[in-house]
């Protein structure tokens, strides 16, 4: 998984969120933080209380046929913890079976493969996998610190009577199709804003969703951040 | 029905998994799983309060072979992965198992380290002077002369000494055994594991099919012609002269063993937050 | 160099039966795991050598048990079957082990191991005080030299392979 902090207050609650979904899940989350982010400085609001407690499926009883990588409905099997009787296994970097034995079956592989893919896909991330906010027929697409910067522009667009609405994704991957479509519907126009020369952002879209009406990427690299004038000049300027 | 299940003496038996290895026949390590079951038997510890924990090698592949818990981890990192393991849950015995090649080379830095910060656990490398498990090249140890196609002429390159890293870094306790003396590797297995501290034994354990010439290791080793010392000075000026094959204990030291307070992390801001009132 | 092996100490009838016991169920262990990894490495020949071997020792073993009598000799081999340094007599070497290996070898292996059998129970006898551990040494003796004439006559029916019965068309070794 990975998860993109949107302000400094922000990562603390991203951080919360990717260790409850790592446990929870069972599987690495990459906390994708950026340079601006972790160079400044800033007084804020007291964040709230930690709204997650992460808790690792454990395995407390044990049978006989327990096996540490079995497949379960929603793709997260138990783990016995070094110390339990009975739940003795290897965790193993290599392919492997149920039970954790390693194998270079081609059934065993495409059975973990899918269980890797089936604890993702079936898990309901809710809202917190992005910010979407305003309306009208613009939606301006972000990531990380620049959100802040968009969501300003945004701002001064509408005095200048352009509605606009943002979608800043916090879970860039797994991938949240549906949703993403749901937050798209009806706009027609769609400006891409990101600080990278290569524009990475627009491309890592392009690969995993569909991309309504007319698009217009925003790209430079740094070091200067991209400023809240040139985003409303990109909206108000389009052409 | 285990022993341990029975309630009686352990036998090696019960620390062995049902998975077969995937070793070479004549390799050196099955000698060492012995070694290590063996071990596990005499100290009569359950096998589930012992972990295997071991980066990526032929000799890594050991976890697997035994009843224990066990973690296969990534290339050279094996003792970063104890450590956490062990200050964590320290009452579980944790043993670190690793080739010369995950342990000396990718693993170089963590075992300087590992050996600094001295915690209690035991360190086993299987040193058969090859990297085996990707087909044959000069690792740490292999002989600057050691010519085949791969490192024609030899490397040219002075071996690195193990014990004198592990010694001039801070490790508890170090020896030095050879696979084919598999009784004898498991006593010394036992009172490593017992010694507090970081312990480190290098297991000679021939590599048969890209070393075969370390067949000759069993008319090699011999013990080791001067006694254990507890005086760091002597155990330097000892294994700086020693011939690669010294057998026995070597150095046994007294530093207490690395341990920090694991209590229970507040996870209240207000407890934070009182760090930084003016 | 070759080692002294530090056998145990008899010192009852017990210990002789249950160090007896032990070889032979130390025997069936190291043949199980031959034709294991003979089995993982692709030789099936070699793993019905190893299985016969196996199943011949485990005859071997559950024959002692029977003549033990009232002797628990499985938990007093655990006590006192203790091989100070090496393997037990007719544990084969493992270091002799190759994936390519014949027939032959495993039973140059066998033959081996119960002849260092056969060694050690003739030096129980000649240093046993106890007439009792003396008597059933020499049973055993007889038992051993009849396992090594068995391997001899096995080995008749498999000839030494030719000099180049480990040359691999496919070697492990990559870079040539």
């Amino acid at each position: 998984m990975v998860l993109a902090p949107q302000s400094i207050s922000d990562c603390l609650f991203t951080t919360q969120w990717a260790t409850y979904l790592a446990e929870t899940l069972q599987s690495p989350a990459i906390v994708l933080s950026d340079q601006f982010i972790g160079q400044a400085r800033a007084a804020i609001e007291r964040p709230a209380d930690i709204a997650f407690i992460g808790q690792r499926l454990k395995a407390t009883e044990i049978s006989s046929t327990y096996r540490r990588y079995a497949r379960a409905a929603n793709g997260i099997s138990a783990m016995a913890i070094p110390g339990t009787r009975g739940g003795q296994y290897t965790a193993d970097g290599l392919t492997h079976t149920e039970r954790g034995t390693p194998t270079s079956g081609e059934a065993d592989h495409g059975a973990q493969l899918d269980k890797r893919r089936e604890k993702l896909e079936q898990f309901n991330f809710g809202d917190h996998w992005a910010v979407c906010e305003g309306a009208g027929d613009l939606a301006v697409l972000t990531w990380g610190s620049l959100t802040g910067t968009v969501r300003e522009a945004i701002g001064e667009a509408a005095q200048d009577g352009l509605e606009a609405s943002l979608l800043a994704p916090r879970l860039l991957s797994p991938v949240q199709p549906q949703q993403f479509a749901a937050a798209l519907n009806g706009k027609k126009r769609v400006l891409i804003v990101e600080q990278s020369h290569g524009s990475q952002f627009y491309r890592y879209l392009r690969a995993y969703y569909d991309l309504p009406g007319e698009v217009h990427i925003l790209n430079r690299p740094g070091p200067l951040p991209i400023r809240v004038s040139e985003v409303h000049r990109a909206m108000t300027q389009w052409s | 029905m285990s022993s341990v299940d029975a309630g009686l003496a352990c036998k090696p038996a019960d620390y062995k998994s049902d998975i077969k290895p995937i070793w070479c026949p004549g390799c050196g390590d099955y000698h060492v799983l012995m070694s290590f079951t063996r071990a596990f038997a005499e100290l009569g510890l359950p096998p589930e309060e012992i972990v295997v924990v071991s980066g990526i090698g032929c000799s890594s592949r050991i976890p697997a072979y035994t009843n224990c818990y066990g973690f296969h981890g990534v290339h050279g990192r094996s003792l970063a992965l104890a450590a956490g393991l062990k200050v964590t849950r320290p009452e579980l015995t944790v043993v670190v198992a690793s080739g010369d090649g995950d342990g000396y080379s990718i693993g170089g830095n963590h075992f300087l380290h590992a050996c600094r910060r001295n915690i209690d656990m035991t360190y086993v490398v299987m040193d058969n002077r090859v990297y085996g498990m990707t087909k044959g090249q000069p690792s740490p140890t292999t002989e600057p002369d050691f010519d085949t196609a791969l490192s024609p002429g030899g490397t040219g390159l002075r071996p690195f000494h193990p014990l004198v890293i592990a010694l001039a870094s801070g490790a508890n306790f170090i020896a030095r055994c050879f696979s084919g003396e598999p009784n004898e590797t498991a006593s010394i297995l036992v009172e490593a594991i017992q010694h507090p501290g970081f312990s480190f034994v290098e297991i000679l354990s021939p590599c048969v099919t890209f070393r075969p010439d370390e067949k000759e290791w069993k008319n090699l080793v011999h013990p080791a012609p001067v006694a254990a010392t507890s005086d760091p000075g002597k155990a330097a000026r000892r294994i700086m002269t020693d011939d690669g094959f010294n057998i026995g204990v070597l150095y046994r030291g007294d530093r207490k063993p690395y341990a920090p307070a694991i209590g229970s992390a507040s996870v209240e801001l207000t407890e934070l937050e009182k760090d930084f009132e003016l | 160099m070759s080692k002294p092996i530090r056998a145990p100490k008899i010192s009852s009838l017990a210990d002789l039966f249950a160090i007896a016991y032990g070889i032979e169920a130390d025997a069936v262990e190291r043949y199980e795991l031959l034709a294991g990894q003979m089995e993982t490495h692709n030789n099936p020949e070699l793993v019905a050598v190893f299985r016969d071997l196996c199943r011949a020792e485990a005859i071997h073993r559950d024959e002692i048990r029977r003549l033990a009598g009232d002797i628990d000799v499985v938990a007093h081999a655990q006590r006192v079957a203790k091989w100070g340094r090496g393997d037990s007599p007719e544990e084969a070497d493992l270091a002799a082990a190759h994936y390519l290996m014949t027939p032959w070898h495993a039973l140059q292996l066998a033959l081996a191991g119960e002849k260092r059998a056969l060694d050690f129970f003739r030096s129980v006898v000649e240093t046993a005080k106890d007439p009792d551990i003396k008597k059933m040494a020499e049973e055993f003796v007889e038992e051993e030299a009849e396992h090594v004439n068995l391997v001899h006559r096995l080995l008749r029916k498999f000839p030494p392979p030719s000099g180049s019965w480990s040359s691999d068309l496919d070697p492990p070794v990559a870079q040539e």
